[in-house]
């Protein structure tokens, strides 16, 4: 029965199906967003539209999307496989990703129509009101995931499992298709699940990004000009939340790709999992996109009763979104920590790991655990708002309290920010001693610096709640505690500086963005203790300046070492090597912009700008800041379009690149590029320290093991 | 012990190769280091929810002045009136499934098939009554049946903080008990082909730790909900 | 090599020190504080000053060494080998874990000493405590019943007297934050937070110090609230001494004979002006604007035509979401309207027999705005 169905999902008409979804679907996408945009701008212009205009659009998009289903289930059995057209929709019915966007859709559509006259609460108190649907909302978006995880088949074996069948593990991409179909199925390869990491991560930066610079245009002049404030604090929310997502999904591709290949594994420990992890991630995206539509307007924070009482439906959404994610978090939080355990090569004791495999550690423990909290917190204000049950509203009695969703909240919240630098952290010291050609300074005490962090960023999550209303006594608490993230961050800046001073330093293009990073993360981390004694900070909480700090932390601690990493792995990804001029320039527009937007933003929070405002007081003098943030914002998101467009055309360049170009010891570099199957042509082990560069007498690190007899 | 043999095929681009063959004692370890793993996390799930009871469940100040009659303070922690009976017997019967478990795991390793069985079917049925006694009875779905037996109209879960934190811890671990009963039942299927033989008996034993593990989470949450704090009428 | 280093290190060091003392004036001009308008605020400043001495010192440390590094240990055209070879030094390795924790704790004592200084309540019976109502999207402060029990849009305020304020939002979180003093605390529903402060100037010596002597010193919610949240702002009014404040006070608890006048106080006093406009935009607005909005004709939600007039603009201020105007959202509006306006109107009642209607006289100010 079951396996009748799997097999269904793979004849001939399922495909035709899927290949007809995927081009009428489409279609009617990126027309809507062509007619959203077109319509802003009329409405921008001030162009009077004629009468039925938007009566005429939407007929125009239904009679192309049905054109364009009826072109697809043509072409998905192969007949216009001449068209590009016809390849691409041939091809796109035979993605997991067609398949599970309509099993998602098919179940949201579902249950939205079933369920969308049903109150689930009474109108209780005067004031409060359900909006019509909503609860049909969230439960169509709760089941709508598991529509898209059986429809995609990632739960095909667990499912066959259950009903007594014994499952391979199958490697490979789809049999008889191209090799690239791969990354648009299921796959369990470590290696693919982490490129499908990195390139939706780099697709969620680009739509965050692009949020960022419409609001950043609406900025950079006082009053409003571009959008209503709805739509504004509609944006920012976006911009935060998709953000969040794409350096999760980049913070995902470093550990998956990465970390099974430096202990010397041939894949995670638990592969299913890990293409579970990757591929919740996707409905989870879907939900955030739709919140933005409807329109959200809380920030990513989502503070009740702001979020638990607003009429902006894109909330619910916005909070199943987030939910979703966090089921991502612990599974591959817990798979990466068990491949640490149980799947390292001989030798590879826990002091000679490459260095980045501790921060991977660090980073896992805070994600496997805080993660659930946010969880609690976020399925409260969902009860709240679609069952009437009040955890928040200070008017039953006992009372409600707003403050609790704050602490369960940032309990999460806070040690996310760990989750996110203290890879990138791992990168730069990965990397330096590379450039520099000198041993990590300090390798145990930087490993214990990690764990460190993720250990004191569990105890100061009330930071962020300073002026929240919480009792006197934690503030002092949380105020000394916060402080002290401040000892191991300074290991690892000292760490650093030890490694550079006497080396023999070269400055390709992903030494530059390490440089880089410590300069732009050492002006986050210069900007937080004085966000951590209470009385500066009384004057600078949810001001700009924390919008600066924030962003300095997040670039330097992750964004320039992620593009660093991507530089420096690209020949071991693809064999090749990308353009060293392109990626210098990408490095000079991107570093000096964000200096400037990064001090600009702090400028103005100092003088009285406040956060997830649409509008300022002109009075306060502002604007020439704002302008030039506003233009560096622009120079960032150029710099990065030359750094897709870079990566895009090297990786198709017929020149291959040297085996270790860098001249690294780490053992990824002993196995060919790109990567093989299962990493190394034959089992390695490690019998030597990982960082000797510089030491007289040739000490080996990783090397195959010699077969008997050898 | 993390040796792990390497395709070595020379066609690397082959993707179609068999994988490295992990040992079942390395694969074996993974799965109790990860199992293990995921019941830290979810400790984290259940001590949010205790928080919330603990921080939601107490006398506000507003509480004192409106209410003279009672004498409490500030701060003390109350409880919502609940029936010591049911909240007894559920508690007995998740207790006692747990020893079916164990007694189905010990039959398992050594292969006594007929035995194992019997004693999944027990724990299920324990479990299922477990679950129907907070779901019909504490939570009031069928209300006739709930009054006559606790004497008392079932609580809401729009009733106040009271409600909503008893229906959402309650509903979370009920959804943790269902998933473990749904565990039990694959299993007796699965055994019926003939899996789980001694020395491969990961499954049988992965279900019983996450039942006792459920069952542990139940032992701290039986207090927090029925005996700590002041009855708050 | 081992001289080649020392040398290093100490011209390295040196220039750590010269730059340090560089940074601290770029921060100072850079990073430039608003108007300090507190006896408090001169305290926190203070604190910033030692923040901008430990930031000079410390990004002086870390670029000055990269710099340094770079311009000393970087690879030369041709050259082969590799760097010098240590792993670490543990002497080092403390000392960098031990003084940053010295400072941790000076600045967490400087920080507890001044935070309980902020937090002190010993001094509240002298203080002036104004209640603040927050609501989307505004303010008011009800001042003492000694003071003539007076509820103000604008914060008005006597120089160098302590102030308390006890704060309670009748919503969603607000933030209550004046710049120019330094001061922030969350406003939240059901529960009363504090603010302590002492103006030290004048709303007119801030202007000044400003360089704009139209400047308005205001407060600004800081927690993201909805629609409007922008524009949830309220004028402070520091007077010079306790004979202005009274005055001040006295003012705005006098009622105009004329409705319209009436009128557009309760405009700006119940916070009909954050939602509405007067001059016909809708910018950052989430209500329809007031400008002819008597006798127009308003399409609603359902489809259905009214007329806006006297009852239709009563009950859609008694009971906001009842009639919505096509293009609007239900639940943005307090709808406690009613039961504030009653207990305004008894009030004034009691305390100058005069009868008066509040919707009657927003309705003749309506009259007013004709397009």
């Amino acid at each position: 029965m079951v396996k009748a169905i799997v097999n269904f999902s793979h004849s001939k008409f399922a495909r035709s199906f899927y290949a007809a979804f995927a081009g009428a679907a489409l279609t009617w996408l990126l027309l809507s967003v062509a007619f959203l945009a077109l319509n802003w701008i009329v409405d921008l212009a001030d162009i009077a539209a004629p009468e039925n205009a938007v009566a005429l659009q939407g007929t125009v998009r239904l009679i192309l999307a049905v054109l364009m289903g009826i072109l697809g289930f043509i072409a998905g059995s192969g007949v216009l496989n001449g068209l590009w057209i016809g390849r691409f929709l041939y091809y796109a019915g035979r993605t997991a990703l067609v398949r599970g966007l309509f099993g998602q859709g098919l179940v949201f559509a579902i249950v939205y129509f079933l369920m969308r006259d049903v109150r689930t609460i009474p109108e209780i108190e005067s004031g409060v009101t359900q909006a019509s649907g909503e609860a049909a909302i969230v439960l169509g978006a709760l089941l709508s995931t598991f529509g898209f995880l059986w429809f995609s088949g990632v739960m095909t074996d667990w499912t066959l499992q259950m009903f007594g069948h014994h499952t391979e593990l199958k490697h490979g991409g789809p049999p008889g298709e191209p090799e690239w179909l791969r990354y648009f199925n299921i796959d369990v390869n470590h290696k693919v699940i982490g490129i499908q990491y990195g390139v939706t991560g780099i697709l969620v930066l680009l739509l965050g990004g692009a949020l960022a610079i419409l609001f950043r245009l609406e900025l950079a002049f006082p009053g409003m000009q571009l959008f209503s404030t709805d739509d504004y604090n509609t944006l920012f929310s976006a911009h935060g939340m998709i953000m969040i997502a794409a350096v999760f999904l980049g913070v995902g591709a470093l550990i998956n790709y990465l970390a099974p290949v430096m202990i010397g594994a041939a894949d995670m420990a638990f592969p299913r999992l890990n293409a579970f992890s990757y591929w919740i991630g996707v409905p989870a995206a879907v939900m955030l996109v739709g919140g933005m539509i409807l329109g959200w307007d809380t920030g990513w924070v989502g503070y009740p009763p702001h979020s638990s009482s607003t009429q902006m439906l894109g909330v619910v959404l916005f909070l199943m979104g987030f939910y979703m994610n966090g089921f991502a978090s612990i599974a591959s939080a817990i798979n990466l920590l068990v491949t640490v355990v149980t799947m390292r090569a001989k030798g590879m004791n826990y002091w000679r790991m490459p260095i980045f495999v501790w921060t991977a550690i660090a980073t896992s423990i805070m994600q496997f655990s805080a993660t659930q909290t946010v969880g609690v917190a976020l399925s409260m204000v969902l009860l709240q708002r679609t069952m009437g049950m009040n955890f928040f509203d200070p008017s039953t009695v006992p009372p409600g309290d707003p403050v609790l969703y704050q602490h369960l909240f940032w309990f999460y919240s806070h040690p996310a920010v760990y989750v996110w630098v203290v890879p990138g952290f791992g990168l730069i010291s990965e990397l330096l001693p590379v450039f520099a050609r000198k041993p990590l300074y300090g390798y145990k005490w930087v490993a214990m610096s990690s764990i460190g962090i993720a250990l004191v960023g569990f105890i100061v999550w009330a930071h962020h709640m300073f002026t929240a209303g919480m009792p006197d006594t934690l503030r002092y608490i949380f105020m000394v505690s916060t402080m002290f993230v401040g000892i191991p961050t300074g290991v690892k800046f000292f760490s650093w500086l030890g490694t550079i001073w006497g080396g023999k330093m070269i400055y390709p293009t992903p030494m530059l963005f390490i440089l880089g990073s410590i300069s732009v993360f050492l002006l986050g981390g210069l900007s937080g203790p004085i966000l951590a004694t209470i009385p500066t900070d009384l004057h600078l909480h949810d001001s700009y300046w924390v919008v600066g700090h924030f962003h300095a932390t997040i670039f330097g601690g992750f964004v320039f070492p992620f593009f660093g990493a991507l530089y420096y792995w690209y020949p071991k990804i693809t064999g090749r090597m990308y353009n060293e001029w392109l990626g210098k320039l990408h490095f000079w527009l991107m570093l000096p912009a964000f200096w400037v937007m990064s001090i600009g933003q702090m400028v103005v929070g100092l003088r009285g700008m406040r956060r997830r405002i649409a509008d300022y007081d002109p009075a306060l003098n502002l604007d020439f800041t704002h302008s030039l943030i506003t233009i560096a914002t622009l120079v960032i998101g150029w710099s990065v379009l030359i750094m897709i467009y870079n990566l895009w055309t090297s990786a198709r360049s017929k020149e291959l690149a040297p085996e270790n170009p860098w001249g690294s010891r780490s053992p990824e570099w002993l196995a060919p590029s790109p990567l093989p199957e299962f990493n190394y042509l034959s089992p390695i082990e490690i019998i030597g320290e990982p960082y000797e560069y510089g030491k007289d007498e040739e000490e080996i690190y990783a090397r195959p093991i010699p077969a008997i007899g050898d | 012990m993390a040796a792990v043999t390497i395709g070595h095929d020379d066609h690397h681009d082959d993707h179609h190769e068999h994988a490295p063959e992990i040992p079942y004692p390395v694969q074996l370890r993974s799965n109790r280091v990860g199992l293990w793993l995921f019941c830290i996390s979810e400790i984290f799930l259940f001590a949010g929810l205790l928080a919330a009871r603990f921080y939601l469940w107490r006398v506000s100040p507003d509480m004192v002045a409106s209410h003279p009659a009672y004498e409490v303070e500030v701060g003390e922690i109350l409880r919502p009136e609940l029936s010591q009976t049911v909240g007894f017997i559920t508690t007995a019967m998740l207790l006692v499934s747990s020893y079916y478990m164990v007694r189905a795991e010990v039959a398992a390793e050594h292969g006594h098939r007929g035995r194992m069985v019997r004693s999944l079917w027990v724990t299920f049925v324990l479990g299922l009554l477990f679950l129907l006694g907070v779901v019909i009875i504490e939570w009031g779905t069928m209300p006739e049946l709930a009054q006559a037996i606790t004497g008392h109209s079932p609580i809401r879960p729009t009733d106040g903080v009271f409600g909503a934190v008893l229906f959402a811890m309650t509903g979370m671990h009920a959804i943790h008990v269902t998933t473990g009963l749904i565990f039990i039942l694959i299993l007796i299927g699965n055994s019926r082909k003939g899996w789980y033989q001694p020395g491969r008996t990961w499954g049988v034993e992965a279900c019983a730790i996450y039942w006792h593990y459920v069952d542990v989470v139940w032992i701290f949450f039986y207090p927090a909900l029925y005996l700590i704090g002041t009855v708050w009428h | 090599m081992k001289n080649g280093l020392a040398r290093h290190l100490t011209i390295a060091t040196v220039l750590t020190v010269l730059s340090t003392f560089g940074m601290y004036f770029v921060l100072k001009s850079l990073f430039a504080l608003p108007v300090q308008a507190t006896v408090e605020g001169a305290k926190i400043d203070r604190m910033f000053d030692g923040h901008w001495w430990v930031i000079s010192a410390l990004f002086s440390l870390i670029i000055v060494f990269m710099l340094y590094a770079i311009f000393a240990f970087s690879r030369k055209e041709g050259e082969e080998g590799e760097g010098m070879y240590m792993h670490g030094n543990m002497a080092l390795e403390v000392t960098w874990t031990v003084a940053p924790l010295i400072l941790v704790l000076a600045f967490g004592w400087w920080g507890s000493a001044l935070l309980s200084e902020l937090l002190d309540d010993s001094r509240d019976s002298e203080a002036i405590t104004i209640q603040v109502d927050a609501y989307k999207w505004a303010w008011r402060f009800k001042y003492p019943q000694e003071m003539g029990g007076v509820e103000t849009s604008t914060l008005y305020l006597p120089k160098d007297r302590l102030i308390v304020l006890e704060m309670e939002s009748q919503d969603v979180i607000h933030s209550f934050w004046i710049p120019e003093f330094r001061v922030k605390q969350d406003i939240l529903p059901g529960r009363k937070t504090y603010l302590r402060f002492t103006p030290s100037m004048t709303t007119q010596e801030i202007a000044d110090a400003h360089g704009d002597s139209s400047y308005q010193p205001q407060v600004r919610c800081a927690e993201i609230c909805g629609t409007s949240h922008a524009y949830m702002l309220a004028p402070v009014e520091v007077l010079t001494d306790q004979a202005a404040f009274d005055e001040a006070l006295f003012n705005a608890g006098q009622l105009s004979a004329d409705p319209v006048e009436r009128g557009e106080k309760w405009y700006v006093d119940y916070g009909c002006n954050s939602c509405h406009s007067m001059d016909g935009s809708l910018d950052g607005k989430a209500g329809p604007t007031w400008l002819g909005i008597y006798g127009r004709e308003e399409e609603l939600v359902d489809g259905s035509v009214v007329i806006a007039d006297d009852d239709y603009i009563r009950s859609s201020i008694y009971y906001p979401n009842e009639q919505i105007v096509a293009g609007y959202a239900p639940n943005i509006m307090p709808n406690n309207f009613e039961a504030q306006f009653l207990e305004q109107q008894q009030k004034i009642k009691n305390e100058i027999n005069q009868d008066i209607d509040i919707v009657s006289d927003l309705i003749e100010f309506m009259k007013t705005l004709e397009e």
